[in-house]
């Protein structure tokens, strides 16, 4: 049997978990048809830079990553809670959570932010035929 | 009188390794109960047989119990309800006491942790009782049938995998009084519920709700729980 002890409780976790997941709805749409969208001609690379370095949409990007990012890790912490019976395994994963969703999050904004320049073009950023 | 058979689920920790099925074949009435059939086969078949049972009325929830696969009351479920074999189990989620029986002392320890009676800070009138209105009594309607039988947390995946998890029971326990109009007990209440054991860990699958054999809906009250901490800590 686990420890009953009374700990913090959920009640934060558990209202922003539904209320990322609502707000994830329209914002995921809007990502994955402007960001993602196949057109006539493969995927555009140059469109997508063309929108990014419009700051609001960078904006947008940047809080589709903090929903994102907090709507997958506050889960698999959740899953965590309930799965894991020895509480020190469940906090070594807690900080690891913490851990990967603080690196994802830099990883994200250092990408976002990165994109200055319409004519920017990558390696691999050349419009398909 | 009709032939019946039943399936039942043998475990004695004390003389077998592993648990085991034993099948008897019993002469029925039609308007017997499983536990009738329990009965007749301890009484005049296997005394060895162990479950528990007191009221026979649906009323004191001691024999709970999986039936055909699922939680039901033994006296209140008519064998004639039942087609084919009849495999009697005990609670999933307990450990087995012996055959039938299960050992539910953490189930009772988590429902004496959210409380389970009138807390009100008030000295009461001394002329009459605490009075509700008919629409306030109204509120308490689909939570005070309660038998604590068990059927409902012992159905519950969550409380499977955590049995630290209160459990549907206690939690429809500890909405029965904080819905109720005359208890001011929220605030000694709200530690636990919102702890990680409380109503954060239901996750909404419905099985308490299946298995209920009062047709009530746990999973209703700690939807209720939710919103008052939601309203209370936001």
């Amino acid at each position: 049997m686990r420890d009953r002890g009374i700990g913090s409780g959920g009640v934060m976790g558990w209202f922003f978990q539904r209320l990322t997941g609502i707000v994830l709805v329209p914002v995921l749409l809007v990502h994955l048809l402007t960001m993602h969208r196949y057109h006539d001609h493969g995927l555009a690379w140059e469109q997508v830079t063309n929108l990014m370095i419009n700051p609001y949409w960078k904006a947008l990007e940047i809080t589709f990553l903090v929903l994102a990012l907090y709507h997958a890790f506050n889960g698999l912490y959740a899953l965590f809670q309930d799965y894991v019976k020895s509480s020190g395994v469940r906090l070594v994963l807690f900080s690891l959570t913490v851990l990967g969703g603080l690196v994802l999050f830099i990883v994200g904004v250092v990408t976002v932010l990165s994109i200055q320049s319409p004519g920017l073009v990558g390696t691999a950023g050349k419009v398909l035929p | 009188m009709m032939e019946r058979i039943f399936r039942i689920f043998r475990f004695n920790p004390e003389t077998d390794k592993e648990p085991y099925y034993d099948t008897f074949t019993i002469e029925v009435q039609d308007t017997w109960t499983i536990l009738d059939g329990l009965n007749a086969i301890k009484w005049h078949h296997d005394g060895t047989l162990s479950y528990r049972r007191s009221c026979r009325h649906g009323i004191c929830g001691s024999c709970a119990m999986m039936i055909n696969g699922k939680n039901d009351l033994a006296c209140e479920k008519q064998i004639s309800s039942v087609k084919g074999e009849i495999t009697v189990e005990p609670l999933k989620g307990f450990p087995v006491t012996r055959d039938l029986m299960v050992d539910q002392t953490h189930f009772f320890e988590g429902l004496r942790l959210v409380k389970p009676w009138l807390i009100n800070h008030t000295a009461p009138p001394t002329d009459k009782e605490r009075l509700q209105t008919p629409e306030d009594r109204k509120l308490l309607d689909g939570t005070w049938e309660c038998i604590l039988c068990g059927a409902c947390t012992s159905s519950c995946p969550a409380f499977w995998d955590n049995d630290s998890f209160l459990g549907p029971a206690a939690l429809l326990k500890a909405y029965r009084y904080i819905c109720d109009t005359r208890d001011e007990g929220l605030d000694e209440r709200i530690g636990i519920l919102d702890s990680k054991v409380g109503v954060w860990r239901c996750h909404t699958i419905f099985n308490c709700v299946e298995a209920c054999p009062k047709d009530l809906n746990p999973t209703n009250a700690i939807v209720q729980l939710r919103r008052r901490l939601i309203q209370e800590k936001l």
